[in-house]
């Protein structure tokens, strides 16, 4: 049973060889692998503990719920928007499923630039979590109608595209993927890794925050947390003593956490190197009703700009798109009678976006009250390739079908028609402040690395300055992934898990 | 927005704090509901006063203008209250922010647009040409408190059940296992 930290006030004490740090795709398999194999777990989490009777598919109940900041997060010039999850299950909760596995050609930047070692383990790893989490080949059937036009608009133009793999398994394709399966299709940490973790004895803390990590040279680790009430408030502490620390609270709160604690720096990259994989949006307005909100909302998508083997640094994929009433509002530019003038148009909405491989970069600190401090610019070369991925993406949306194209530039919205063109795209370009731009893929600030100068952990999640302190989410990216997180954050902390357990009789010594 | 960077808008709290005791409807604006769109009181208690409440949604009501007469009045249905889980859910800082957010909106026609009165006492016209003003405006936080405000609103009013038929949303459309 998941103790839930809202139920729980005073003070609790829990000692344990392992505590977790974080239960979404790092943290709940790196749980259930340690618990599987025999060592004594406690997996804290700061969000609350929500299941399928809680997903009842509204967004005004399932946005608060389900997304830090109830979705509200953005960089600190407030250009990026950044979705990420909380809660059990972290991110998987509210993802759309695209399962992929870090391309080759960036383990081998991984290996040959930062020195990481022994990628080669990652296919085994590979190989678990994608049983773990049933991915499958999505069948060309199971496209809906905005990722089957779009599918066909690619074909079209000669773009190279590919019906994706997913973690559904007997989808009722409802489309509301994004606000929680109501139906325990999506096999998201949630239903799989947490309660693997559960029956094999670890205890999950929900509702509960970790604030810092005491590290003494002699050891154990004491870890000092918070509970929560349901509105997020404190109403109790928890004290956490363990042999073994893992961090899994993502690329924006680990950092946080270890700043908070005072470890990791050794080398000054903790909380720096931050990658977002920073989208741009359009909508097209298509001809008949598409209702893209319902079936499986990614099924497809277009890599024909992204060669990795050819530019590792480079390139970008275009995604479909689509939301529900507020989701979709937020979309648009405008307000009031302007915007309803796009947004009556629901039925008939489906939208493309360009993700970014970014090279650019940012850092993550504590800011007023504790909040995360995001900072993030856009390279000149990063600005000019979402320029181009915006018109690539205007230029599929009519090729779908789409009789006009909404591009959301703040200041002053364009409508192209095909007969338009993209130019005036390419005289506004894209940057920060100029479009709205976002991310759900926040990644890089505790990089992993062979050089304790240029790496936050080693090639294990290892902490360089800290044994016996890991770190097993998107942080330990040494580079962007250039591809949806999921599979690698999962393998990655997989293998971490199994390094833990051949090291064990030497670190819980 | 940063409160940092809202306090560079001008050095505008004091001027704000004090011309806050202005009656905000002097020259006889839109009449606000005295309701909230039926907010619920959780744990006996609200997240922004009556006047802070009544001000975001005076926003909210041009926010989400559609000039459709089938439309429901935001403050009709659940918007204020969609609007308020919301913002329990964020640090209590960003609240603070918020407050100061609205303060600047309603306060800006008055002390920098010439018009000698409170965004409430604004006709809905005036009122749309000050936000407009925020949207465009060439500083920054302008333009995010401009967004904050628009977000809430649309996440508060088309999250709503009774604004669905107005764009042809049919809502959730399988029912959930019993």
């Amino acid at each position: 049973m998941i103790r839930q930290g809202r139920s729980h006030s005073g003070a609790q004490h829990e000692s344990a060889e392992v505590c977790v740090i974080g239960s979404g795709a790092g943290g709940a398999v790196v749980a259930a692998e340690l618990a599987e194999a025999g060592r004594d777990v406690v997996l804290l989490e700061q969000g609350g503990y929500h299941t399928r009777e809680d997903f009842d598919q509204r967004e005004d109940h399932m946005l608060p719920l389900l997304f830090e900041d109830a979705g509200t997060r953005t960089t600190e010039d407030g250009a990026i928007g950044i979705l990420q999850g909380r809660g059990v299950g972290g991110s998987t909760v509210h993802n759309l499923c695209y399962c992929f596995r870090a391309p080759d050609p960036i383990l081998g930047l991984w290996e040959d630039e930062h020195g990481v070692r022994e990628l080669t383990t990652l296919r085994a790893s590979f190989a678990r979590v994608e049983q773990g989490l049933g991915v499958q080949p999505i069948l060309p059937e199971e496209l809906n109608p905005l990722n089957r036009r779009l599918q066909r608009g690619s074909e079209r133009l000669g773009y190279r595209g590919q019906v994706a793999r997913h973690n559904r398994i007997g989808c009722v394709r409802s489309g509301f993927c994004i606000l929680g399966c109501a139906y325990d299709a999506k096999q998201s940490m949630l239903v799989t890794y947490i309660p693997r973790a559960e029956r094999a004895g670890a205890r999950i803390w929900s509702d509960c925050r970790v604030d810092r990590i005491d590290a003494t040279p002699a050891g154990p680790y004491r870890i000092h947390a918070t509970l929560l009430d349901a509105r997020g408030r404190p109403h109790g502490a928890m004290e956490v003593d363990a042999s073994v620390v893992v961090c899994s609270a993502g690329a924006i709160a680990t950092p946080l956490l270890l700043e908070a604690s005072g470890l990791g720096n050794a080398s000054g990259e903790r909380g720096r190197n931050l990658h977002l994989h920073p989208s741009v949006i359009a909508s097209g307005i298509f001809g008949e009703p598409l209702h893209a909100h319902y079936g499986i909302p990614q099924s497809y998508y277009i890599d024909e700009f992204i060669d990795l083997e050819r530019d590792p640094h480079a390139g970008y994929i275009l995604m479909p798109i689509a939301g529900f009433p507020v989701l979709s509002a937020t979309m648009l530019p405008g307000f009031g009678r302007e915007l309803f003038g796009y947004l009556r148009d629901f039925p008939r909405f489906g939208g493309l976006l360009a993700l970014l491989h970014d090279q650019s970069s940012g850092s993550v600190t504590r800011g007023t009250g504790g909040r995360p401090r995001i900072r993030y610019r856009l390279t000149p070369k990063d600005r000019a390739q979402l320029a181009r991925g915006l018109e690539h993406v205007v230029e599929v949306l009519w090729a779908a079908g789409a009789e006009r194209v909404i591009v959301p530039y703040a200041q002053a919205p364009l409508v192209l028609r095909p007969e338009d063109g993209t130019a005036e795209i390419t005289r506004r370009g894209v940057r920060e402040g100029v479009i709205p731009l976002s991310s759900t893929h926040p990644q890089s600030t505790c990089r992993m690395g062979g050089d304790p100068a240029r790496s936050v952990v080693n090639s294990w999640g290892e902490l360089h300055d800290v044994p016996g302190v890991f770190v097993a989410d998107m942080s330990v990216f040494p580079t962007s992934l250039g591809a949806p997180p999921q599979i690698t954050t999962a393998a990655l902390a997989d293998r971490t898990a199994h390094h833990i357990l051949t090291r064990w009789p030497e670190l819980h010594a | 927005m940063r409160r940092r960077t809202f306090l560079k808008l001008g050095a505008l709290g004091p001027a704000m704090l004090a011309l806050e005791q202005l009656p905000a409807r002097a020259a006889g604006g839109p009449a606000a509901s005295p309701t909230l769109g039926g907010a619920p009181e959780r744990d006996g208690e609200h997240l922004l006063d009556p006047d802070e409440a009544d001000l975001l949604m005076a926003i909210v009501e041009r926010m989400v203008d559609t000039g459709d007469p089938r439309a429901p009045a935001p403050r009709a249905i659940g918007t204020f209250a969609a609007i308020e889980a919301t913002l329990a859910q964020l640090h209590p800082s960003l609240l603070d922010e918020l407050r100061l957010a609205l303060r600047g909106v309603d306060f800006w026609p008055l002390l920098f647009e010439w018009r000698f009165r409170r965004f409430r006492s604004l006709s809905f016209e005036a009122q749309d040409q000050s936000l407009e003003g925020w949207r465009t405006s060439r500083i920054e936080t302008r333009r995010r408190v401009f967004y904050a405000l628009r977000n809430l609103a649309l996440l508060g009013y088309w999250s709503q059940d009774e604004t669905w038929p107005l764009i042809g949303y049919g809502g959730p459309w399988i029912r959930r296992p019993a």
